[in-house]
């Protein structure tokens, strides 16, 4: 269920036409899919109540061209829809998409969130520029997902110099979808609060 | 070869009303309950010097049936008192304690004892839910979640965060981490057919306590078709059972000895309110008939016959342990001390441990 708020659209940038779904509003999310499709599930609805979810579709040939030249095009639609400061987010392959986005642009690129993320790409120029990305990033793994093994979240840890990873009990792959209430909470947090997410905000005072 | 364990409950040495829980705390003398640990040491001392292969602890709350409320910290005294055999923490009540903290402390006893910790994964009694107002609808979620937090805690190298959805952190590394690769063998009660269904899944050990042996013939059949459909085949080692013991020079005695001991009322059927509570929670899952009778009132020749306990001259409880290994499988047979009697107890350990544990490790 996509909220009223929702609306399709295209932007145009370096001759490509890219499709895009947006919800809610507040610090932009750019969330790449790993499907390529722009289905929003329950838990990118919720974290729309906060933020401003910007779904861009990943073109057809995604998987022929280089992971360096589609973030590009995809950094260009950012801008090409007037954001300049962002989180980016992506999914299973979209993820490493996500992470080269933030790479080729450092000084726009708030916060990095990897949902049950490919492999890193074994690529020397994308590990340098990984390792001196200063940004933090939330990775989450269902504790139940059968296509990404808790090996791969382990490589970004090693990638990158601010790398949180959250195990997200009783998700498999699509952890939005089957525990939308704890990722939206979660990757809500992470994104207003960045590496200060890990000391508790929210109280536990039972009656005044 | 079928092990023995000494579980020695460290019950309070001294007449106090038995038919309550929680038992107020004027009936408390610390100088008795002192006392009570030096015996309860002592007994694991003994245990040990006579080869038992492990010592036994376990959790239960605001009753003078059992003063380890919190039975790491048993466990780490017991990493001093005995030497050689493993420490079994049968165990911790899972669903009511913070499962990180759980991972630390077992962590520690497996490096105080060099590798030599059992993690029990329990759910308690239900009395045990008032505790730390725990509610114990919850228990089998809570459970479930915590011992796979438990088991993260000691295998992920990485620091990582837990998104559950009764427990929450955002960064987790534990430290010291357990001796045993990948961690130390983990247990856990199975006498329903949702544990014992769990357990099989996640390759824990099965455990039957304050049972019968005919129901938990039924319920270790379970387990084991449970553990083939996923994949693996227990072995003896894998089946722990729990019955009450005491051995003497002769029969006679043994029961003359016994006949001091009244029936055993579970804690929480000495609280009406509190059982009728747990009941409706539906914490006995789906078999409540079977989850409730195990625990029922029963007079001593009833328990002997149903395998609850042990009883008589060594030639005796040998044949009573074989019974139970035979028909269960079971390679360890944890033993409660089942009636104080000062020297009297500490006989029967010695006799247990010189007269039936050779012929038992012979099994």
């Amino acid at each position: 269920m996509i909220s009223e708020s929702f609306t399709e659209a295209f932007v145009e940038a370096g001759g490509f036409r890219i499709r895009y779904v947006e919800v809610g509003r507040g610090h932009p999310i750019i969330y790449l899919d790993e499907s390529g499709g722009l289905q929003l599930s329950r838990g990118y609805e919720m974290l729309a109540q906060t933020f401003r979810v910007i779904a861009l579709e990943l073109p057809e040939n995604r998987r022929s061209a280089s992971i360096e030249d589609l973030a590009r095009h995809l950094n260009a639609a950012v801008t090409a829809l007037g954001i300049e400061r962002y989180s980016v987010m992506g999914t299973s392959f979209a993820s490493t998409v996500a992470l080269w986005m933030a790479l080729l642009r450092p000084e726009s690129v708030e916060a990095i969130v990897l949902s049950a993320p490919a492999a890193p790409p074994r690529d020397e120029s994308f590990e340098k520029r990984a390792a001196e990305l200063p940004q933090p990033a939330l990775v989450l793994l269902g504790t139940d997902d059968k296509v990404t093994p808790p090996e791969c979240v382990r490589l970004y840890r090693e990638l990158l110099q601010s790398c949180h990873i959250v195990f997200v009990y009783g998700a498999g792959h699509a952890i939005d979808a089957d525990r939308p209430e704890a990722f939206a909470s979660l990757v809500g947090d992470f994104l207003t609060r960045k590496e200060q997410f890990v000391v508790r905000e929210t109280s536990a005072l039972i009656h005044p | 070869m079928m092990k023995a364990s000494l579980f020695c409950s460290a019950k309070y040495a001294a007449p106090v009303p038995d038919d309550v829980w929680p038992l107020p705390g004027t009936y408390y003398s610390p100088d008795v309950a002192v006392r009570s640990m030096q015996t309860t040491f002592d007994q694991f001392r003994l245990a040990d010097e006579y080869g038992f292969d492990w010592v036994t602890c376990a959790e239960h709350h605001f009753s003078p049936m059992s003063l380890t409320p919190n039975p790491m910290v048993m466990a780490g005294a017991l990493c001093q008192v005995v030497r050689r055999a493993k420490i079994a923490v049968l165990g911790p009540t899972i669903p009511i304690l913070n499962p990180v903290r759980v991972a630390e402390e077992f962590a520690m006893i497996d490096v105080m004892s060099n590798g030599r910790l059992v993690a029990g994964m329990m759910r308690g009694t239900g009395n045990e839910y008032v505790t730390y107002n725990i509610n114990p609808s919850e228990s089998r979620e809570r459970f479930a979640e915590a011992v796979a937090l438990i088991r993260r805690c000691w295998t992920e190298l990485e620091p990582f965060g837990w998104e559950g959805k009764y427990y929450q952190n955002r960064t987790v590394s534990i430290w010291p981490r357990p001796v045993q690769y990948p961690h130390p063998p983990m247990f856990m009660s199975t006498s329903s057919p949702e544990a014992a269904e769990f357990a099989a899944r996640n390759g824990i050990g099965a455990g039957f306590a304050f049972t019968t042996v005919p129901l938990a013939k039924k319920s270790v059949t379970h387990y084991r078709e449970c553990a083939r459909a996923a994949g693996w085949e227990p072995t003896p080692d894998n089946v722990i059972y729990r019955a009450a013991f005491h051995v003497a020079e002769t029969d006679e005695q043994a029961f003359a000895d016994m006949a001091t001991l009244p029936p055993r009322v579970s804690l929480t059927n000495k609280n009406k309110a509190l059982s009728e509570a747990v009941t409706k929670s539906g914490y006995f899952g789906s078999d409540y008939a079977g989850q409730t009778t195990r625990n029922a009132t029963r007079e001593l020749a009833e328990r002997i016959e149903l395998g609850q306990i042990v009883v008589g001259s060594p030639e005796t409880a040998l044949k009573q342990v074989r019974r139970i290994h035979d028909e269960l499988g079971a390679g360890i047979i944890d033993l409660v001390v089942g009636v104080q009697l000062g020297d009297r107890t500490m006989r029967s350990i010695e006799l247990f441990g010189s007269k039936v544990l050779p012929r038992m490790h012979e099994f």
